[in-house]
């Protein structure tokens, strides 16, 4: 249904001249399977500009030649290669990543309440696609299994400040950190932040957990409270409020890779964590 | 055998400012290598420099000077044509010397 | 002690080419004058050395090196790579055509290059040796050539590879270097899809990276945020490595070089 959906917005060039390349790409390929290097003169030898702009900015601001995107894939492949954790398989994106690799400039949003705005839903197929995708994400969040929201503040600082996890370097299995200081600013004490994303401190505070008794109705609700169910779903998986933010999906994972699948970057222990260290009105971020 | 220093030389009358890079590791003693063991101490000890032979600046480094130092002094009462000479002592024993002649 | 200063000052805000403040305009003056102290200086006379120095197993030394403005010539070569050669059919970088020298004229292994880590051994060569070719070309403009299809297609899939989002984390180059403005805890983030913050980029590596005490080219460079965005290691002077250079030297045209730089 995607790719039908992709196949209506793209641009086709001439599937002739890419059969050619690819067909060449693949003969060579199986005989010097070591040598990318003369793999590369046969992928790049062809001269593909017939038909195609290669500067392509089709549907506002975005570039659908899907030609361009499977001779990048092709050279991708014969680039990377497995490095401690970090498998190929991480380079097989899947359909959110696919779309959002089409919108050109800062198409993440840097607030968080853009959330489910339906005036952010263009009127048109991307905006159907983008609502669609959205939709998708949402359905992947989890609901903790004891109904229990929230953690310890002192240990989401922890984890906010820790950017440890799922690169090369880092010993497959460990646990990983949130990194949410390289972004976002959080407590006041903390100077080292980041400004990609917007800012997070007194977050609870401003949202109306003006003292503890709101704050531990508010855990008490759980489930039916929106504050909860809003901050829960962000931290689970932010592109199911903003489709293509960069803010990673921290809570679930539609990797590929078989040893991935379960294995999102943080554990929902972690994220109750997370969730007191921005909503608990004793927490740093609340001062 | 070491790298050579990079001097620079600039002079406005009497006075010149002296700019050197040094090449050296500089372990402070305190690193420790990727098993886990101490990376020894491995540093400039002293500097000496000389202005046609004659002594014009010592320098005694204790600890905690980084890895390919940068060294700055000003000389007063030089002319052109004073040869500088500068030479490095560490803790293995090594020296280097090198020369610059004021412009 | 200056260079001790110099991590300080380093780890403070704005690497970007416009100090905002009187803070940054400050920072901005104590990193110019510790430019005359950029520890890269031993590595381009290190690597100016191992230029003339007659090397591997053919004994003979690089002077015939054809880095794009014929054999031998290196001033001015690197603010026109990557580029493409007609001798190897494709565009190279300047690891790459570096690669390209030492296997054909002095006999080095191309695999074994490729296959090494970084700042060990003859990668550490072609970190000096990239270290004083940039260095010739210091002061002058990005003038990466766009004449040949080939390279015009390596721009469009160094763009595409720009915007490519994937691994664990959904990162892409553009989730970081597309705004102007922002940084990643006080580190100050170029926005390489406009000439300033690609020429900023892409003009001050190699460098000198105080917290590593070593220089880093631009491979290394590239391969340590493809770490961070969690993606698998690229290969050295890898196809699409190269392209996301001819897509950052491309954005950088007319861009000042001032390679060798000085990171923290």
């Amino acid at each position: 249904m995607f790719k039908l959906a992709m196949n209506l917005l793209v641009r086709k060039c001439q599937s002739s001249k890419f059969a050619q390349v690819n067909t060449g790409y693949g003969v060579v390929r199986a005989i010097h399977s070591k040598k990318y290097l003369l793999s590369l003169i046969l992928v790049l030898a062809q001269p593909l500009l017939t038909s195609c702009s290669l500067f392509d900015q089709s549907v506002s601001g975005s570039s659908f030649d899907s030609h361009l995107i499977e001779q990048t894939h092709s050279v991708v492949a014969l680039s990377f290669e497995a490095k401690g954790q970090a498998g190929l398989d991480r380079l097989k994106q899947d359909r959110t990543q696919e779309f959002c690799s089409t919108q050109r400039g800062f198409k993440g949003s840097t607030s968080a309440t853009n959330a489910l705005d339906p005036q952010s839903s263009q009127n048109n197929s991307i905006g159907q696609l983008t609502e669609q995708l959205r939709l998708e994400n949402l359905a992947m969040i989890q609901q903790p299994k004891d109904g229990n929201y929230l953690g310890d503040f002192k240990r989401g600082e922890l984890i906010a400040q820790d950017g440890r996890g799922k690169t090369w370097t880092d010993p497959q299995g460990s646990v990983n950190g949130g990194n949410c200081y390289n972004c976002h600013r959080l407590s006041k004490n903390e100077i080292s932040y980041g400004s990609l994303g917007p800012s997070l401190y007194q977050y609870g505070k401003l949202r109306g957990i003006t003292s503890l008794d709101v704050y531990l109705t508010k855990v008490k609700e759980g489930a039916s409270d929106p504050l909860i169910q809003y901050t829960w779903g962000v931290l689970m998986n932010s592109k199911a409020y903003d489709l293509c933010t960069v803010m990673p999906r921290f809570g679930v994972t539609s990797s590929a890779s078989a040893h991935e699948q379960n294995s999102p970057i943080l554990t929902q222990e972690q994220i109750k964590d997370l969730m007191s260290l921005l909503l608990d009105p004793r927490s740093p971020v609340n001062d | 055998m070491s790298d050579p220093m990079r001097i620079r030389l600039q002079s406005q009358g009497e006075l010149t400012t002296v700019k050197i890079l040094m090449s050296h590791e500089m372990e402070s003693g305190q690193r420790k290598d990727d098993s886990g063991k101490i990376v020894p101490i491995w540093n400039i000890q002293d500097v000496i420099a000389t202005l046609n032979g004659k002594v014009v600046m010592t320098a005694e480094w204790g600890g905690g000077v980084s890895k390919n130092p940068f060294f700055q002094f000003v000389l007063k009462g030089t002319k052109a044509g004073d040869k500088l000479s500068v030479t490095w002592r560490d803790n293995r024993g090594d020296s280097r010397t090198d020369e610059a002649v004021i412009s | 002690m200056l260079c001790i200063l110099g991590i300080y000052a380093l780890t403070g805000s704005a690497q970007t080419p416009q100090p905002k403040d009187t803070t940054d305009a400050a920072l901005a003056q104590y990193r110019q004058m510790l430019q005359e102290a950029n520890p890269a200086d031993l590595y381009v006379a290190k690597g100016q050395a191992l230029w003339a120095q007659a090397r591997g197993p053919k004994a003979q030394s690089l002077r015939t090196c054809d880095l794009g403005l014929g054999p031998g010539v290196v001033k001015g070569a690197w603010v026109r790579l990557p580029r493409y050669f007609s001798d190897t059919g494709r565009v190279q970088d300047l690891e790459s055509r570096l690669i390209t020298c030492m296997h054909d004229i002095q006999g080095f292994d191309e695999q074994e290059l490729i296959d090494l880590d970084f700042s060990k051994g003859e990668r550490l060569t072609i970190a000096q040796l990239a270290a004083y070719v940039s260095s010739e070309s210091e002061g002058m403009p990005f003038n990466v050539p766009q004449t040949n299809p080939v390279e015009r297609e390596m721009y469009a899939i160094g763009q595409e590879l720009f915007y490519m989002r994937a691994g664990t984390h959904d990162f892409s180059c553009a989730s970081c270097h597309t705004q102007d403005g922002r940084r990643i805890r006080l580190q100050d983030l170029p926005n390489l899809s406009t000439p300033a913050g690609a020429g900023f980029a892409f003009g001050t590596w190699p460098a000198y990276r105080i917290s590593t005490g070593s220089i880093w080219s631009m491979q290394q460079r590239l391969a340590d945020c493809f770490r961070q965005q969690r993606f698998p290691k690229p290969k050295f002077a890898s196809p699409a490595t190269i392209a996301l250079s001819v897509y950052l030297g491309v954005n950088a045209s007319g861009q000042v070089a001032q390679a060798p730089g000085l990171k923290r």
